[in-house]
């Protein structure tokens, strides 16, 4: 959300209107890792057995919640947050984006034809996407403080 | 580009927080600019030069203008 320029505020509310921007963004993020929290929390208490094991299967009103949960999260989240951006942020983001997507191009094929080769073990996706969002955040972080 | 956005904002005491307020950015956007990592959009271009009352181009200098 754009405040418009104005040369006849009072001294300082430039400040105090920066100070919420930047609030209401870390409210958002707040709120997303609690989500994430719970919902890791959730999968982890209730799975912890067998978590990462792809035979196991979990209940379905679990990967069903953690689904909705997840989706709601990331559109409805992603979509708001991205409001709070100004150019610059969002700049960077883009930026972060592309330098994930590139490294994502670079990993999954190599490991996928070293894994042909016998050399490594097969490609997971897990760690593909852990990976891919690792990418995003050092990138983000780059771009935004270099 | 280089531009006069550091002396423009301290000719008026203002921090970067305060002139990113002003402009609905954040300060580090306001860093970013004044420290040419980043070009503003011209909207954006457009905001500061109506707040401190200039054109454009006497904030912002591509080191073309020698050639017009």
């Amino acid at each position: 959300m754009m405040a418009k320029a104005s040369g006849t505020d009072g001294a300082g509310s430039g400040e105090t209107l920066e100070r919420r921007r930047r609030l209401r963004k870390y409210w958002i993020i707040g709120a997303l890792f609690v989500a994430g929290f719970i919902g890791g929390f959730t999968a982890g208490f209730t799975q912890a057995d067998d978590l990462f094991d792809p035979a196991h299967r979990w209940p379905p009103a679990l990967a069903i919640g953690l689904t909705a949960a997840y989706l709601f999260a990331v559109c409805f989240g992603g979509w708001l947050y991205s409001r709070h951006l100004d150019e610059f942020e969002r700049t960077a983001k883009y930026k972060a984006v592309s330098a994930a997507a590139s490294s994502y191009v670079i990993v999954y094929p190599v490991w996928l034809l070293l894994w042909k080769g016998g050399f490594v073990p097969e490609p997971m996706h897990f760690v593909i996407f852990l990976l891919f969002t690792a990418a995003m955040l050092i990138a983000s972080f780059f771009y935004r403080v270099r | 580009m280089q531009n006069r956005l550091r002396v423009l904002r301290a000719e008026r005491g203002w921090s970067q927080a305060e002139l990113g307020g002003r402009i609905g950015v954040s300060r580090q956007a306001v860093n970013a600019i004044e420290t040419g990592k980043h070009d503003p959009s011209l909207p954006l271009a457009f905001r500061l030069a109506r707040l401190f009352g200039t054109r454009i181009e006497e904030i912002f200098d591509d080191g073309e203008g020698q050639r017009d």
